[in-house]
């Protein structure tokens, strides 16, 4: 029987802990219903996907792990409603190559296609649709979930209501999730036609946004950083929508490149990062661009490079994810470029987005109707959480919150005052699961 | 799940002689999916496997003990384009009458094309050695079971004139070792009748592959310390298993280097190789 093992060292995405974690591989729904009976109050648990959570939320340091990899099968789909019903460990790229030649998308899909279907509930990911279609967990029908008391519930809006909501970016604290039920969206092809618009000063990319949530699916902006004076927030501003030519071929898992060692962390700093950011910049200034790409060059650029997380060197990165609510973000979002500008930190990927209606049933979903910034920081120690700090000062005034699943430092009140439900949600916390984010923040 | 399988026959040609001017050639029935059954599908290597069956639009028969798990992979394999999956839970260890069972399957399908031999215990050598009932039952299942379901798909296969036999072995039945003598015994028994098996059939133009396996890193070697060149997924040593069945190759190490590692490790001579730790 499966049993839980020693591991060397379980890292998140970040690299920026190197502790060991003792970790059970169940292959099948029963042993890992069994496994999460074996976690207790005083040694919790939690279980764990492909690990992309960039900080804490996906670990348990020296404590027990259920690796979900294992429970990778698709075990219903109806071609005609496009409801897929999976177990929680399959990732969202066997789900495309699955779902894509059948003429279906995801409903919602974050950065990485490596990632599971559990975690992208816990998550309740968002990505460039977010504008119109709402996070991940606007899409699921129902799940299952298995509680450490030994017991086994589905739940859905209208059944279990509660434990639905609180599991929907729950962060794997309710119980093991076991398997998924979600709406697939249909697509007229899996090529896109993509618009590529630079912009020269933060203010355009909100008319940017505006003009093209009506007809674009799919939205986002990367933002040069380290840009200072009239240029601040200057970026490329991308929309995209599905084709209509009606020919539908999945993604191939290949990378393109590997990093093939961990580099010096001196290499990712404002200089370089700063010149990487001009030459991007000024390459795509040149013209608008509009092309056709299929849809993993769209979304998933970064996938390409195995383990590009290694750029940041070996002390690892943080990332910083906020939103901020519709009517503070302009201001909010210049203050913060001011920042980070002034700080000369380097950012390779800034990622501006505007969040629509919040339209997600869980409890302690992250987006809200506004803008959301995200960055990458290399580890520099004080300096990052000197910065950090301002950061969280203009995220706090203005009542918006950071991103759990990107987190490894926020401070516990800006956690609990950013999130209002945080009080029914606990009722549902398994007592027997815990996460080190969760251990951090509610300390 | 278990529909029945859609009537393929056309309609026979005309007689040359009989109104040729109307008279069509009727469309060549498509060629039936080819039957696979696979005895311990629930093991990592042996699912990997069958997804790589159900991804060619083959006919599934997968035979393991946990019914509801079996029904998990069924499910699984026939999203994945498997044309059907019959499950039958059983412990194929102790079962009566296996050449009928066989023979009932083969009828319920149409016809049997392969057939995959995957299961074992690697059990614990010290415990086998102390006590005669546990290491009855290591020789139990990993030979004396295995090479029953062996012989019946052999007596199938010859007497239809086709088919491939595909047992799933290890490396350690190529030199008896002191931490898993036992074990090894049955694999290197299994590994001869198979060659053996293959012999007879070559005349029925059947064949009988042994696939003898390193390092996979599954459940089943979960206590070992893992890691390094050695170690093949079970992704990985499925890929290898099937291509050796589709390529009807005979003896296969998987992957290629432990036939070289097992060259060097038979050679040794037993006065030095007595003296290790191995």
């Amino acid at each position: 029987m499966t049993a839980f093992v020693g591991t060397p060292v379980l890292q998140s995405w970040g690299r920026l802990s190197k502790e060991p974690a003792l970790l059970a591989s169940p292959r099948f729904q029963d042993q890992a219903a069994d496994l999460a009976t074996q976690l207790t109050r005083d040694k919790p648990g939690l279980a764990i996907g492909m690990g992309r959570s960039y900080g804490d939320s996906g670990l348990n340091a020296r404590g027990r792990v259920i690796a979900m990899g294992g429970l990778d099968r698709i075990l219903d789909f109806d071609p005609q409603t496009g409801l897929v019903t999976a177990e929680a460990g399959v990732t969202l790229s066997a789900l495309l190559q699955f779902l894509t030649p059948k003429g279906f998308f995801l409903p919602a899909t974050p950065g990485s296609r490596f990632v599971t279907l559990g975690g992208a509930v816990a998550n309740d990911v968002h990505g460039k649709n977010h504008h119109r279609s709402g996070a991940f967990g606007a899409a699921v029908t129902r799940l299952g979930v298995a509680r450490s008391d030994g017991s086994l519930w589905v739940a859905s809006p209208v059944q279990n209501g509660e434990l639905f909501a609180a599991t929907i970016g729950g962060m794997g604290l309710t119980g093991a999730i076991m398997w998924v039920e979600f709406k697939a969206t249909p697509i007229t092809s899996t090529r896109m036609v993509v618009e590529t618009i630079p912009f020269p000063a933060l203010d355009a990319f909100f008319d940017l946004a505006a003009e093209s949530a009506d007809n674009w699916p799919y939205t986002v902006a990367w933002v040069d950083c380290l840009k200072r004076g009239s240029g601040l927030g200057r970026g490329v501003f991308t929309r995209a929508r599905f084709s209509d030519d009606g020919k539908f071929k999945a993604h191939k898992d290949t990378f393109k490149s590997k990093v093939p060692f961990t580099p010096p962390g001196f290499l990712l700093n404002g200089i370089t990062v700063g010149a990487f950011n001009a030459a991007y910049f000024t390459r795509q200034k040149l013209r608008f661009k509009r092309r056709r790409a299929p849809y993993a060059d769209v979304f998933y650029p970064l996938d390409a490079i195995k383990n590009w997380n290694a750029l940041y060197g070996p002390d690892g990165f943080y990332q910083y994810q906020c939103v901020i609510p519709e009517a503070a973000g302009p201001e909010a979002i210049r203050a913060m470029l001011l920042d980070i500008s002034k700080a000369g930190q380097g950012s390779f990927l800034a990622v501006l987005k505007t969040f629509g209606e919040e339209k997600s049933p869980g409890w302690m979903s992250f987006p809200m109707k506004g803008v959301t910034l995200a960055l990458d920081f290399p580890n520099k120690g004080r300096k990052t959480h000197e910065l950090f700090r301002k950061l969280d000062a203009i995220v706090a005034s203005t009542g918006g919150r950071l991103y759990p699943a990107k987190d490894a430092r926020m401070p516990a009140t800006l956690f609990q005052d950013g999130y209002p439900n945080l009080d029914r949600f606990q009722r549902f916390v398994d007592p027997a699961f815990a996460s080190d984010f969760w251990r951090r923040v509610m300390a | 799940m278990n529909a029945p399988l859609d009537t393929r026959a056309g309609r026979p040609a005309a007689k040359p002689d009989a109104k040729p001017a109307r008279a069509k050639r009727a469309p060549k029935p498509p060629p039936r999916p080819p039957v696979v059954v696979i005895l311990g599908a629930l093991s990592a290597m042996a699912e990997h496997v069958a997804r790589l069956h159900a991804a060619q639009g083959d006919a599934l028969v997968i035979v393991a003990r946990h019914p509801d798990r079996l029904e998990t992979v069924a499910s699984d394999l026939l999203q994945r384009g498997a044309a059907r999956c019959e499950t039958h839970a059983m412990d194929l260890n102790a079962v009566d009458g296996v050449p009928m069972l066989m023979s009932d399957w083969r009828a319920g399908m149409g016809a049997m094309d392969r057939v995959y031999v995957f299961y074992g215990l690697l059990g614990d050598q010290k415990q086998a050695e102390g006590d005669p009932v546990k290491a009855r039952a290591l020789l139990e299942t990993n030979f004396s079971s295995a090479a029953e379901w062996c012989l019946a798909a052999a007596n199938i296969f010859e007497a239809q004139k086709s088919g491939v036999l595909v047992v799933a072995g290890s490396v350690a039945g190529d030199r008896g070792r002191q931490s898993n003598a036992i074990y090894g015994a049955a694999k290197a028994g299994i590994a001869v009748l198979t060659q053996g098996l293959d012999h007879r059939l070559a005349k029925a133009k059947a064949k009988a592959v042994a696939v003898k396996l390193g390092f996979v890193a599954t459940p089943m070697t979960d206590g070992m310390p893992r890691g390094g060149p050695l170690w093949a997924s079970a992704d990985r040593a499925a890929r290898l298993i099937k291509k050796a069945a589709d390529q009807r190759r005979g003896v296969v190490y998987a992957p290629w280097f432990w036939r070289w590692i097992l060259l060097i490790i038979r050679a040794v001579p037993a006065p030095i190789f007595n003296r290790t730790k191995l």
